[in-house]
Formats: C-alpha cells, sequence, structure tokens
C-alpha cells in the first residue's frame, strides 16, 4: 500500500519538467524533496497528485492508477497542499477549513469537531471566525494547512492515507516550523504516507525518514538524511561548498555554510 | 467577523419581498387603494356588479401589475443567482452577465431569430408561445457562446499551472463579445424592416412593459430549473473558490460542474433576455452585497442573491413606473444607474489587482 510513481514523465511546451521517474511513499513514512530552483520538485508533487498528464508512465495510489481512482474515494485517501492558495473570498477561517471536509459525508456536527481539532493542531483556535483574507501569509498557510489535515482526518475506507505539501514552510516562523514538523511526525505515526518539498536542508533532515535530492528533473539522491546529506552531493547539486557538522542531540548532520 | 447569521438573513430577504410586492402592485400611473385587492380577492361578487372602477382595478392588477411584478421578482432572481454562480466559477467577483457579454451575447441570439424567423412567425404559422420560445433558444445559443468563450480566453491566460482566471482578461474578453454582439445587431437592425427593428431596440434596454403571464410561466421554469440546478453545485461551487486543481482534490469532477453552471446560467440569462430585454448589474450588484453580509457560501449565497435580487427589481421597476409618470423609464435604465457607482467603487478596491 503506497503511493508510487513508475517511470514517470512530464513534458510541458516541449520543456522535459519530469525524467523517466520512480518514487515509492511509503505510509507512515516522511519523504521530504530537496532541490535547487527549477529541479522538478513541484512537478513530481503534482505528478504524484495527479494534477498533471505524464508524457509516460503511470502513478498508482494503494495499487490502483489515480486515473481510475472516483474522485471522493481518492479525496479521502489522498489529500494536497499547494504552494499558493488564490483564495480570494472573504471566508471565515473555520469554512476554509471546513471545505477540506467536502468529500465527506460524516454529518455537520462531526465535521464542526474535525475543524476545532484540526485548527488547534496548527495552533490556529483564536483565528477560528477571523476573515481568510485579513490573515497574514503565514496564518493562512497554516489555516490551509489545517484544511488538508482535517481532509485526512480519519482512516480512509480505501487504503492508507497520503499527504503532500509544497513548501509548506516557506512563510512560517520558527515556532511554526516546529508545530508544523511535530504534526506531520504525528500525522506519520497514524499510518499516514508524507511527501513534502522543503528548502531548508537542516529542516528535511529533521523531519524526513527518507530525502529525494532532485536535479534538472530527475531524483539524483535517495536515501535517509545520513546518507544522502555529503558534502560532494550538496556542491555538484546547489554549487555551493559546505561543511557537515554532527547535531549535538540527534543521529542527522547538520550542513552549516 | 461581524456578519448576520445567513439563515436569519434569508428570511428576512423573504419577508422584505412581502411589502415590496404590494408596493410593486398598488403604485404606478394610477394609485390603486388596498382595499381593492382585499375586495376582489375575497369577495369576487363586486366585481360583476355595476362597479366600474372596482372592475378596471381588478383589470389592471391581475392583467399588468401582477404578471408585471411576478416577472420582475423572477428576472431579477434569476439575474442574480446567476450573476452568483459566475463569480464561484469565474473565481472573480467582478463577473458578471452584463459586463462579461453574456448578455450581449443573448440580445445577439435573440436578434437574430427576430430578424431570421421573425417573418416567417408574422406570415401566420407562429404564435405568441412559439414565438418566445424561439427567441428563448437563440438569446441561450448567444449566452452560450458568450460564457464558452470568456472562460476560455480568461483561464487559459492564467498560465499552464490554471491559478485562477485572469480579471484583466476577463473584462477585456467581455468588452470584445459585447462588441461583437453589438455589431451583429447592428448589421441585424440594417437588414431588419420597421417591425423587426422596434422589437430588437427592444432587447437592448431591459424592460418588463411587455409583462404577460406567458412570460411569466416561461421565466418561471427557467427559474426554477436554475436554482434547483445551482442549489445542488454550492458545496462544489464552494470548493471551486480555491482554485481548479484544489477543488480536484477534494473530489470535485471540475470539469462537469464548470458544464452545469455555463449551461444553467446561459438559460436562465437566455430565457431572462427573451422575456424581459438584457437589464445590468442586478447580477453585480447583488451577490455583492449578500457576500458582504452573510459570506461567501454558496450554500446561502445563492438563494440569499435570488431573493434580493427578485427585491431589488421589483423595487427599481416600481420606482421606474413611479419617478416619471405617467410615462416609465425602461427599469434598465433604473438598475444601470443603481449599478454604475456601485461597479466603480468595486473596481476602485480591485485596481491593484486587475492591473
Amino acid at each position: 500500500m503506497a503511493l508510487c510513481a513508475e517511470g514517470a514523465s512530464l513534458t510541458i511546451q516541449h520543456k522535459t519538467l519530469l525524467q523517466a521517474t520512480d518514487v515509492q511513499l511509503v505510509a507512515g513514512e516522511i519523504t521530504a524533496i530537496c532541490g535547487p530552483n527549477g529541479a522538478g520538485k513541484t512537478s513530481l508533487l503534482r505528478v504524484l497528485a495527479g494534477d498533471a498528464s505524464l508524457s509516460s508512465g503511470r502513478v498508482c495510489l494503494n495499487d490502483q492508477p489515480l486515473a481510475h481512482w472516483v474522485a471522493t474515494d481518492r479525496a479521502q485517501t489522498l489529500a494536497v497542499l499547494p504552494q499558493h492558495s488564490s483564495l480570494e473570498f472573504a471566508f471565515a477561517v473555520e469554512d476554509v477549513v471546513a471545505l477540506g471536509r467536502t468529500p465527506h459525508n460524516s454529518g455537520y456536527q462531526y465535521d464542526r469537531q474535525v475543524v476545532s481539532a484540526a485548527l488547534a493542531a496548527i495552533d490556529g483556535e483564536q483565528l477560528r471566525q477571523r476573515n481568510y483574507m485579513a490573515l497574514s501569509g503565514g496564518e493562512q498557510q497554516r489555516v490551509q494547512l489545517a484544511r488538508v489535515l482535517a481532509q485526512l482526518w480519519e482512516p480512509s475506507p480505501h487504503g492508507e492515507r497520503h499527504l503532500l505539501l509544497d513548501e509548506p514552510t516557506a512563510s512560517l516562523d520558527l515556532a511554526h516550523q516546529v508545530l508544523l514538523l511535530n504534526v506531520l511526525k504525528n500525522f506519520a505515526a497514524q499510518g499516514v504516507g508524507i511527501c513534502v518539498v522543503v528548502h531548508d536542508l537542516n529542516l528535511a533532515a529533521r523531519m524526513a525518514d527518507r530525502l529525494l535530492i532532485m536535479q534538472n528533473g530527475s531524483i539524483v539522491a535517495s536515501g535517509s538524511p545520513v546518507e544522502v546529506l555529503q558534502a560532494e552531493l550538496i556542491a555538484h547539486v546547489f554549487g555551493v561548498h559546505v561543511e557537515l557538522v554532527a547535531h549535538p542531540k540527534h543521529e542527522i548532520p547538520l550542513v552549516v555554510l | 467577523m461581524s456578519r448576520i447569521n445567513p439563515r436569519t438573513f434569508l428570511w428576512l430577504a423573504a419577508l422584505a419581498l412581502v411589502p415590496a410586492m404590494l408596493f410593486g402592485l398598488l403604485l404606478g400611473p394610477i394609485t390603486i387603494p388596498f382595499s381593492a385587492i382585499t375586495d376582489s380577492l375575497l369577495q369576487p361578487g363586486l366585481r360583476t356588479e355595476l362597479n366600474g372602477e372596482l372592475q378596471s382595478q381588478f383589470l389592471i392588477l391581475s392583467q399588468i401589475r401582477l404578471p408585471r411584478m411576478l416577472l420582475a421578482a423572477l428576472v431579477g432572481a434569476g439575474l442574480a443567482i446567476c450573476g452568483a454562480a459566475m463569480q464561484g466559477l469565474f473565481r472573480n467577483p467582478l463577473a458578471d452577465p452584463s459586463l462579461i457579454g453574456v448578455s450581449a451575447g443573448a440580445s445577439a441570439g435573440a436578434s437574430f431569430v427576430i430578424v431570421f424567423a421573425g417573418g416567417w412567425l408574422q406570415a401566420g404559422h407562429g404564435n405568441e408561445t412559439l414565438g418566445l420560445s424561439l427567441m428563448a433558444a437563440g438569446a441561450f445559443s448567444g449566452g452560450f457562446i458568450a460564457v464558452l468563450v470568456v472562460y476560455r480566453l480568461a483561464t487559459s491566460a492564467s498560465g499552464p499551472l490554471n491559478r485562477g482566471t485572469s480579471v484583466a482578461t476577463m473584462l477585456l474578453a467581455g468588452i470584445a463579445i459585447s462588441a461583437l454582439a453589438g455589431a451583429c445587431n447592428s448589421a441585424l437592425s440594417f437588414v431588419a424592416d420597421n417591425d423587426m427593428l422596434r422589437r430588437i431596440s427592444l432587447w437592448q434596454m431591459g424592460r418588463l412593459d411587455g409583462a404577460n403571464w406567458l412570460r411569466v410561466i416561461m421565466a418561471g421554469l427557467a427559474l426554477v430549473l436554475t436554482v434547483v440546478g445551482l442549489l445542488g453545485q454550492s458545496k462544489a461551487l464552494n470548493a471551486l473558490l480555491l482554485g481548479e486543481s484544489e477543488a480536484c482534490f477534494l473530489g470535485i469532477d471540475v470539469e462537469q460542474l464548470k458544464r452545469r453552471v455555463v449551461l444553467l446560467t446561459a438559460l436562465c440569462i437566455g430565457v431572462s433576455v427573451a422575456v424581459a430585454g438584457a437589464i445590468a448589474f442586478v447580477g453585480l450588484v447583488v451577490p455583492h452585497i449578500v457576500r458582504l453580509l452573510i459570506g461567501p457560501d454558496h450554500r446561502f449565497l445563492l438563494p440569499s442573491s435570488a431573493l434580493l435580487g427578485a427585491l431589488l427589481l421589483v423595487f427599481a421597476d416600481t420606482l421606474s413606473r413611479v419617478i416619471v409618470a405617467p410615462a416609465e423609464l425602461p427599469v434598465g435604465i433604473v438598475t444601470a444607474l443603481l449599478g454604475v457607482p456601485f461597479f466603480f467603487s468595486l473596481l476602485v478596491r480591485q485596481r491593484t489587482r486587475v492591473a
């Protein structure tokens, strides 16, 4: 039971964004994708989300090709948090989070409980009645996160759940980055397979069970953070010379400029 | 946020319709006393006696004012709910049937039918039902093509990631469509004879003075279909506000949703143009006011817009009959006078985003 891409390629207007890529996201694991700008991180995420028409290969969710899924069943099993949100209507925050309950028919009362719990999980209870349009970028990002959490809140009858997040930490302050880390770890512990695009290599190493490094539309390294984070690889991929030192508490390397 | 409870608002709007309709019935070039309504309804016997005044008042009420007021309510409700649904579809609060060329497309379609089928209809083959249905079909086709073209242009302009629709492109496409429809109208006017010309000019300026029971029934049928159809899509429309991809991730069949909304709005606008011409700005102003008061949730926005749209057009129609009595202004002028300042204020607020 997993979300996997097999030989997936994506070409848009003669530009290859993703080259015959194989990925397997395992339930209960956090996979982080790192790489320079334009390396194909978002493309890979869109392919896994079924949001792009592949030029070759296929994507399977729990052993069934994504295209064969009934839309609402899939939405109960796979949730996606895009990089930017284009919501331009003045919903109250709780209504935005409640949109995550769209694929479920679990009733108004139960949905309200899920919305409360999801807001609590992202430290957003005090935002509940606020106007979404009046929030700061970081607050909006947390609210969108609560929305996808609410979408995958309970085990799906259609197999293991998977959550894809595109740079969820981009506009979060340090405290909320740590909060996000813990929320994702919690979700993974419940058996949700998580794939997250992050720019900060140290944050990626801290949260991920598995780290993928992408360059020019291909995965160039994959493995545990300790295996992947090597000075030569970072120099090769990012063109930056870094030092690696041991984390004082955890078994991961720290990338230092 | 300080907003009104949506359910309370629905009840208030429904309640406010009652006095508005009553005033609409009683006011006009001839003011009818309230007792005329009660007398003619409760004591039909009085009418048949030699009571000439009550007799004529009853005729005015039943043959002129009542169908006209109902038509105003139905058309207003239809325009407003379509405006709300289109703004949801375009994810843009400036989408309005009259601004993005749907009404213009529809009136060009109606003119087309008047010119090319009018002669045939007048030759004695047709009756009013057939003529009006044909006109509605023409208006529907014109409106349908206009929505499709504008939607295609506005969504593809936003780039391969398809995030949102481009406001500028949408409004520009609306201008282009309106210009094209205007050109078609002019060309059709050029070949039309006098009688056709008079009828064509009717569609370009919304007016309700042609109201009769047949039109009320047609508008009623179209409105019922549209309201039932759109209310069924309200949860999906909410999800669509997040963006097309996001709605898809939430299990919404976006293509099907778009097809349904486009079809239903084209139907409703087409029929409303056929029975009352192109009445501007109701579809823009009403959903905006409702959103400010109760928020953007389509489950409440759609029915509330319908009620408030009915209220606004009944009010505007009463106004149009009273201010220059015994003559009357076409109601489209009144709604435009109310709507244009409102539209300007919206544009000023949106200026940064349009640019």
